[in-house]
């Protein structure tokens, strides 16, 4: 499952500057593809765009060659799950109805079994299909299986996350947008998912994420894209994209990059 | 109920809440300003026989699709503005619907004496208007709080406050226009009753809300979806704008019919689906079937008191769902207080 998108253009009436302009990038499978940029660069824009909730003004995103505006919500849903930053829920309700949500595209509510659309969805459903499974699976991921009969209000912030993170791989995709997933999460746990998200790459998985920690990204990433006034700034191997004068343009601060023997890693040190 | 599968433990309490609609049914069949044998009943020529057949049982009925209606109704609004406030009597869905319909009743008045109205037009005329003013007022509402897929819950009460103003303005005009036995009928409305419950009024409701609450049952995983926000529940694979209109259109025409037939009831679909939600949680897969037999539960008690408190006269049915509502209401919002401040 790859991404595409060309030339992406999106501006709003009030504002004079775009809030994209000229994006172009690939999200391929196998890779686990990192987003970086300062605060407002417009990273949540472009996943918006990506996941085809915001229509921008000109240029195309498809998967596998497909216009994604061609394609109803359910069968965009096959191929791509996608996490926005943090949503309130108002209501008490289990963290394992929670995950349940990410398998709206396995039931038939709504769709007739025979209809062309439930077919197009359904054509990964494993055969021994279950949701108890599907569920337990996700929730092991991510380490919240001990959780799955609590209220989800009475979780912690980094428990909430890590809920939404199994619901979004609950939805079973080859394509995975997530913006910000280890924002609330302990060291620990940001590792545990980052080695989560590249063993799920290296099964054929295309991945994007969006993180802060330049180190993490460049331990874990196999692309970079950096992103600077909504504009790629640079989009390519880390050692490509991530070095001091790069850094410097994009974040306004000094830096060195050195190679960390013990983790046989670049690193990047604010000087 | 520790230690139980979930799914054994909805059975159990869907089968409790059945048995308590079957219990309160007979309660409320049984109880009256006139006393049944309920040995007489399948003897047509006794009183107990007419005052069962042609009074009790209609109404009862009624009753039931009301309470299941506002219940059902309350769960699917609160689900889609995502707050446990949003109930159609609270913001202003149910005033307005009482409004079209008052308003076609003291015109078709004046109409009837200029042309003559087929029955059938003339009997459909007054739900129709009650659900076009209600559907007017819940798409208001939409777009007035919801900005960004999030609803402002602040706006959303206060703009049910300033639709409220305006159809009770609508009402009070209405009153001034209207002739001694129109007024009657206005009154009804604004307070709610099942006094003139018969059995067209339950083919008529039945026929329109059954389909209506069937086709709202089918939303319930959309709604579930909701529940995280409209931009996810897009990336789930749900027709966020489509499913929207669905149920604001399944809302108001449920709400329109059931207003037409028994005036504003409130407070009914702000309570039943908070109790349920306390019971089994948000899953609306639950939320909304136990919400139509929980709300015809406490609507068929709350007639029962309303026609044996002051017996043989009766009370509007809304005096009385307004004196439980109330104070639930204001419990609710201290519960929220937080989230209100402006």
């Amino acid at each position: 499952m790859k991404l595409i998108a060309k030339n992406i253009q999106l501006s709003v009436a009030d504002q004079s500057q775009p809030l994209l302009s000229s994006v172009s990038l690939q999200i391929l499978p196998g890779q686990l593809h990192v987003i970086l940029g300062p605060n407002g660069a417009g990273k949540s824009t472009l996943f918006a765009v990506l996941s085809g909730s915001i229509t921008p003004d000109s240029g195309l995103v498809t998967i596998n060659d497909k216009n994604i505006a061609s394609m109803a919500p359910i069968e965009l849903s096959s191929y791509r799950a996608v996490l926005p930053q943090a949503e309130q829920i108002a209501f008490s309700i289990n963290v394992r109805e929670v995950i349940e949500l990410g398998l709206y595209r396995f039931s038939t509510q709504g769709l007739c079994r025979r209809s062309s659309a439930y077919q197009q969805t359904n054509h990964d459903k494993p055969n021994n299909f279950s949701i108890d499974n599907a569920v337990q699976a996700a929730a092991e991921k991510f380490m919240v299986n001990h959780l799955l009969d609590r209220d989800y209000l009475t979780l912690s912030g980094g428990e909430k996350q890590r809920v939404h993170l199994a619901r979004v791989f609950a939805q079973n995709c080859d394509l995975i947008l997530l913006d910000e997933p280890i924002a609330a999460l302990d060291l620990a746990h940001q590792f545990h998912v980052l080695e989560q998200l590249k063993a799920s790459a290296k099964e054929g998985k295309a991945i994007a994420v969006v993180i802060h920690d330049i180190n993490l990204a460049l331990r874990f990433a196999d692309h970079i894209t950096l992103i600077k006034d909504g504009q790629i700034h640079a989009s390519d191997r880390p050692d490509h994209v991530i070095n001091s004068s790069t850094v410097e343009n994009v974040y306004r601060i000094k830096t060195e990059i050195y190679r960390d023997k013990s983790i046989n890693c670049m690193q990047l040190r604010v000087l | 109920m520790h230690g139980m599968k979930p799914t054994a433990t909805r059975l159990v309490q869907s089968l409790l809440l059945v048995a308590g609609l079957f219990a309160a049914s007979i309660f409320a069949l049984s109880q009256g300003a006139f006393s049944i044998q309920w040995s007489g009943i399948l003897d047509n020529q006794t009183s107990h026989h007419a005052v069962f057949w042609s009074i009790r049982l209609p109404r009862a009925l009624l009753t039931i699709l009301v309470g299941a209606s506002l219940g059902v109704c309350g769960a699917a609004m609160q689900g889609l503005f995502r707050n446990p406030l949003a109930d159609p009597s609270l913001i202003g869905i149910s005033s307005g619907a009482a409004l079209g319909a008052s308003a076609t009743i003291v015109f078709a008045q004046h109409l009837r004496t200029i042309i003559e109205l087929p029955e059938a037009i003339s009997l459909s005329l007054t739900p129709l208007m009650a659900f076009l003013v209600g559907l007017l007022v819940t798409l208001v509402l939409y777009q007035l709080s919801s900005q960004k897929g999030k609803t402002n819950i602040a706006i959303l009460l206060l703009a049910g406050v300033a639709i409220q103003a305006i159809t009770g303005a609508g009402i009070g005009l209405l009153t001034y226009l209207a002739d001694n036995n129109e007024l009657r009928d206005l009154t009804f409305w604004s307070m709610g009753s099942f006094n003139a419950a018969n059995w067209t009024a339950v083919k008529i409701t039945s026929l329109c809300v059954v389909p209506s609450l069937l086709l709202l049952l089918t939303q319930s995983k959309a709604l579930n979806a909701f529940m995280i926000g409209e931009q996810n529940a897009f990336y789930l694979g749900i027709r966020v704008e489509r499913t929207k209109r669905i149920i604001i259109i399944l809302t108001a025409l449920t709400i329109g019919i059931v207003v037409s037939v028994s005036g504003i009831i409130g407070f009914i679909g702000l309570v039943v689906p908070h109790l349920i939600r306390l019971l089994v949680g948000a899953n609306h897969n639950f939320l909304l079937p136990f919400s139509a037999l929980f709300g015809a539960i406490l609507l068929l008690l709350a007639d029962t008191l309303a026609r044996t408190v002051i017996a043989p006269a009766e009370l509007p049915i809304g005096i009385i769902t307004a004196l439980i509502g109330g104070p639930f209401f204001l419990y609710l919002l201290i519960k929220q207080r937080r989230q209100l401040l402006l």
